[in-house]
């Protein structure tokens, strides 16, 4: 007994200081060197036909790269020498326009289908870098149906559906980017989600647990699963909507739906960039995802020139009281 | 190597039967716990001729007739048995322990049999001595141990998984009493799902595989239950901070059925203690019963349940309003399996084994908000799992006392289910969204073998072939994988030895390479998806020194992998309803070559063993990495481990462990650029960068006393005594700070993001815990 009281109490004693001193496990920042690469320009241009009344002039921004640790903000590049071709025949040189804030060509100028078209961008202290790519056939929005109300969502706000039926043309591989905006504003996108597999299943596509991740504003896909027939496609968004005196009003306006056909690479970039930030929210249920590069088509630097075709539709939403 | 060389080889030693001979043959147990005891040596004292006993504890020797054979029956730790012999007969020997049992947890071959055995690049393990090293919350571990043996990787902080020469961890044969599992760890690989309490022996294979292994490309471990006291019910109990458990083994009959029945179950809530958010649970669960038949038949029942819960809740209430949530990531192991052991004759033995095996995982996703009457509800489910139903058959022809046969089959059907996702999402009360994947697939797969094992004078050799097939759907898929390994014994002391093995695996693993719980996708190959296979050479030499007391091996290995699988960058499938094969890099191939020392010291007061690896692991993906080899994901360039056990006095042991590993490697983003979605990072080459080299010490004291009830024991240990912190991984992070201006009327607070800075995450610092266990 008096053996067993001894352990006992020299055990009490061992887990005293042993939880004193256990300490509960914390970061710790390192110096980790990290080779430092040479900056790189950075290249954003998607161009299109004229299609209007869906005009896009001709924009063309200039970033460069960074190391991974430098929090310095990035500061868009105005001086740069670009060259425009056509056809390889040299156009014109951009210049940079302040209004627009990006470059573009001094007179009115739009690509057409079925050209060829490079770029060629000089800048003291980094590589030349260079792009090509074209505009795809455009196809056509056969038919579509607006549902202002379809429900409500998580947030107890109005979300409305559109559907859009389209004909995939046979013996081509056909990419497509669906897009909601504000009418002639393309900048004020709204956010889109769908249940249609084509595009859900899609890699980039949010994960269906990801419902606290930020919805796309693009839905992009292939023609794989639907080549050379009719498809008729179904996507939400939420509408611009009010409460006035305790009622939830969804607002007038009007909006455009785009079907863009774009090219392999604009869809490369662009879903690849989508499933690089949604990757970026790692879960420790869930493992943390891949690394995963954004493809570039920009020789000796990074981002995207590509082409789209806009076909689009413009609709009126009505005022509607929901509740 | 062509049929005909192969049968040759494997028939010729059949020439060199003669006449007048008398066979002895029986097993050989532990006379207290009637347990079997697993390499016994049994020698004619005139002849010279010996044998040892196979892993059911049955020998047989055949001697030339005489009336003088003396067989003597040794085995460590226990006291010799004699016994004259005139006429073919079986006996059973029991043995009981007698000089202290001072040998070493790891027992690479003791004296003799780690020169002339016809086996290389083997580490076996003594549960019993286990427990004397330090534990991880008091636990120790028989996968842990298995780590700090050359060749075997750990793959970081708190992972049972093991890597074993540059292979993944689905490249390991886990065989439980010869059924094999899938996923061996508790709780992400805190520890694993063996209680050692119920283990009677561990065996790992590492390379030189004799034909009767086969399904893996790195390794077989071999882990055989208790078959429970068959003289005497006593019962072992441990109470810890992670995990308590109890085991009862008894006679069912005296001397003719034994049962053992062990359980274990983490009682106290850690995680909660630490306020961790996170609700873990496991158990496991294991049961044998032997019943011998006749003289000649041995029946066992075998069974092993365990799972683990892991579950994060949260809840919100308002008024008109609650929100609840619920995500919850389980795992867990099931086997039954029947096996007969039969005598057929003094030189035939045999093994039939029947079993069913299974595997699964589920991760659950559970929401529901209700506002006044509106109900929203989100539901996702997500399986994945195998089962096995398994016939196999394994048969010891004792030809001769240097020249034995081994040959079997075995039938496996397997039903896999990659990917099984539901995802309802019920909003407002009104239908929403259902869909449901399926991924479900049925393949049987065949296995048949043969090996011969010689060993004579100064030399040794063990050649086998192995045919295996595997069937699913319309797709077959056959392989031929011969083994040779040879031993030459240059002396008592010492021996070089070679071998070469092909291997085939029908069935890939598929986890993220990020951390997290375990998601392991167990995948069959198919039409699209090709078995792995690897070539290994390995080349080692054997020595024991200092009059026995020390014994040394260098053995370097040179092993080629194909058709290996990975998920493509950025891809999961989590939450994505799809066939997997769309989401996998294919046809990879693998490198892995090294050098491993080993020293150790099994007996006296103090043991215990050196272990370095110097090793290089390389993977080749064509669309990973631009077609370029990069660095195996658990590609350590040093490996090395010190291990002391020392028997203070009888009832009082200390234990210490020092290992060391060089960074594992990582990939890391090197750049950035503005994007539509905020900045980009580009990541360097795949795994281009190595974390910190890990160290860490771990000491323990264990104190045992003797009471009128039975024995007790108070382990203390600690857990990283210097309070490394070792990398479990890196992440960047950024500072945000507020700045505060209150000038001008107001006060304005503006957030400013700050430097960005690559951290470091440690699990776990200095950590001393205690556990008591019990004996009567």
């Amino acid at each position: 007994m008096n053996y067993i009281n001894m352990i006992l109490n020299r055990a009490l004693i061992f887990c005293f200081f042993a939880f004193i001193s256990w300490s509960c496990q914390t970061d710790m920042e390192l110096e980790i060197e990290l080779p430092e690469p040479k900056k790189k320009l950075v290249l954003n241009s998607t161009f299109t036909s004229f299609t209007p009344p869906y005009v896009k002039p001709l924009q063309v921004r200039l970033w460069n790269s960074w190391p991974v640790l430098d929090t310095s903000q990035a500061k868009q590049i105005t001086d740069a020498k670009i060259f425009w071709y056509e056809n390889d025949q040299l156009l014109d040189s951009l210049y940079f326009d302040d209004i627009l804030n990006a470059y573009t060509l001094k007179e009115f100028y739009f690509p057409v289908e079925g050209a060829n078209y490079s770029i060629e961008i000089l800048k003291d202290g980094y590589k030349n870098i260079s792009a090509q790519n074209s505009i795809p056939p455009g196809v056509p929005i056969q038919d579509y149906k607006l549902v202002s109300f379809a429900g409500l969502n998580n947030d107890n706000l109005a979300y409305s559906s559109v559907s859009i039926t389209f004909n995939d043309p046979e013996h081509t591989e056909n990419y497509y980017e669906i897009i909601v905006t504000d009418v002639s504003n393309e900048k004020n996108k709204y956010r889109l989600w769908t249940n249609e597999k084509l595009i859900a299943e899609e890699p980039w596509y949010p994960s269906v647990l990801s419902f606290d991740s930020k919805l796309p504003q693009r839905l992009l896909f292939n023609d794989k699963q639907i080549n050379g027939t009719e498809k008729q496609i179904v996507f939400y968004f939420t509408p611009e909507q009010v409460i006035d005196k305790g009622k939830l009003k969804i607002r007038y306006s009007i909006i455009d739906i785009y079907l863009r056909s774009v090219t392999a690479e604009y869809y490369r970039y662009y879903t690849t960039l989508l499933q690089h930030k949604y990757n970026q929210k790692g879960d420790f249920f869930y493992g943390l995802s891949e690394p995963l590069n954004v493809f570039t088509n920009v020789e000796n630097g990074y981002g995207i020139f590509a082409g789209f075709y806009n076909n689009a539709v413009t609709i009126e939403i009505d005022t509607l009281t929901i509740r | 190597m062509t049929l005909n060389k192969f049968l040759i080889l494997f028939l010729l030693p059949l020439g060199l039967l003669g006449q007048g001979k008398i066979t002895v043959s029986g097993y050989v147990f532990d006379e207290i716990t009637g347990e079997p005891l697993i390499g016994a040596h049994v020698n004619d004292k005139v002849s010279k001729l010996g044998t040892v006993s196979n892993e059911a504890g049955f020998y047989s020797l055949t001697i030339p007739q005489s009336d003088s054979a003396l067989i003597i029956v040794s085995f460590i730790g226990y006291e010799k048995k004699m016994e004259r012999i005139s006429k073919t007969q079986l006996i059973n020997f029991k043995l009981s322990p007698g000089i202290e049992i001072s040998e070493v947890t790891v027992i690479q071959s003791a004296g003799g049999d780690f020169i002339r055995k016809n086996e290389m690049s083997a580490v076996k393990l003594q549960p019993k001595q286990v427990n004397k090293l330090p534990g991880f919350f008091g636990e120790t571990d028989i996968m842990k141990v298995l780590q700090l043996t050359p060749g075997v990787q750990s793959g970081g902080e708190a992972k049972s998984d093991i890597f074993v020469r540059g292979g993944s961890p689905d490249q390991n044969l886990i065989l439980l009493d010869g059924v094999p599992l899938y996923y061996v760890g508790h709780f992400g690989g805190f520890l694993s799902i063996f209680n050692t309490d119920a283990i009677h022996e561990v065996n790992l294979v590492k390379g030189g595989f004799p034909a009767r292994f086969g399904n893996r490309l790195s390794s077989v471990l071999e882990i055989s239950m208790k078959e429970g006291n068959s003289s005497k019910l006593t019962t072992h109990g441990t109470l810890g901070l992670l995990s308590s458990k109890l085991l009862f083994e008894g006679p069912l009959v005296r001397d003719k059925a034994s049962f053992m029945i062990s359980a274990r179950k983490n009682l106290v809530p850690v995680f909660k203690i630490l306020d961790a958010g996170i609700d873990y649970n496991f158990y496991d669960f294991n049961a044998k019963a032997t019943f011998k038949v006749s003289e000649k038949d041995k029946i066992f029942l075998s069974a092993y349940s365990g799972n683990d819960n892991v579950s994060v809740k949260n809840s919100f209430n308002a008024e008109n309003m609650s929100q609840r949530d619920n995500r919850t990531n389980s795992w867990g192991n099931q086997f039954v399996a029947l096996k007969w052991n039969r005598i057929f004759s003094s030189k035939l033995f045999g093994t039939n084994t029947i079993a069913y095996v299974g595997y699964n995982n589920k991760n659950d996703f559970d929401y529901t908000l209700k506002r006044d009457t509106l109900t929203d509800r989100l539901e996702s489910q997500i399986r994945s799992g195998i089962t096995d139903i398994l016939f196999k058959s394994d048969f010891n022809w004792y030809l001769k006392p240097r020249f034995n046969i081994r040959f079997g089959q075995h039938l496996t059907f397997h039903r896999f289910m990659p990917n099984d996702e539901k995802f309802n999402a019920d909003m407002n009360g009104q239908p929403g969204v259902k869909r449901v994947y399926n991924s479900q697939e049925q393949a049987l797969e065949t296995g048949f073998y043969g090996e011969n094992n010689v060993t004579l004078k100064n030399f040794g050799f063990n050649f086998g072939m192995r045919f295996s097939s595997y069937h699913i759907k319309s797709q077959n898929y056959f392989s031929l994988e011969p083994r040779a390994l040879l031993n030459y014994i240059v002396s008592d002391n010492f021996s070089i030895k070679y071998s070469w093995s092909r291997m085939n695996q029908y069935i890939h693993l598929l986890t993220y390479s990020g951390v997290g719980m375990p998601n392991d996708y167990w995948m069959p190959s198919n039409q699209t998806v090709k078995p792995e296979g690897s070539i290994q050479n390995t080349l080692g030499i054997n020595s024991v020194i200092m009059d026995g007391n020390l014994e040394v091996s260098l053995e370097s290995y040179y092993k080629k992998m194909n058709h290996l699988i990975t998920f493509k960058a950025g891809e999961s499938l989590i939450g994505n309803l799809k066939d997997w094969t769309k989401t996998i890099e294919q046809e990879g191939n693998g490198t892995a070559y090294g050098l491993e020392f080993f020293l150790q010291k099994p007996r006296g007061k103090t043991t215990g063993w050196l272990s370095t690896t110097i090793s290089k692991s390389d993977r080749v993906f064509v669309h990973l990495n631009e077609g370029k080899s990069f660095p195996f994901k658990y590609d350590r360039l040093i490996d090395a481990s010190l291990v002391i056990i020392e028997e203070v006095t009888k009832n009082i042991s200390l234990s210490g462990n020092w290992s060391y590993g060089s960074g594992y490697p990582v990939t890391l983003p090197t750049e950035r650029y503005p994007g539509e979605l905020g900045d980009v990072l580009v990541f360097e080459k795949v795994n281009s960068f190595r974390m910190r080299d890990y160290h860490r010490l771990d000491i323990a004291v264990n104190i045992s006393k003797e009471t009128s009830w039975g024995e007790q024991t108070w382990t203390f240990s600690i857990f990283n005594v210097y309070n490394r912190r070792n990398p479990y991984y890196y992440y960047f992070d950024r500072e945000h700070l507020v700045s505060i201006d209150n000038s001008g009327g107001g006060i304005r607070v503006t957030g400013i993001e700050g430097d960005m800075r690559l951290l470091q995450k440690s699990l776990f610092r200095f950590f001393p815990s205690f556990a008591y266990s019990f004996k009567f």
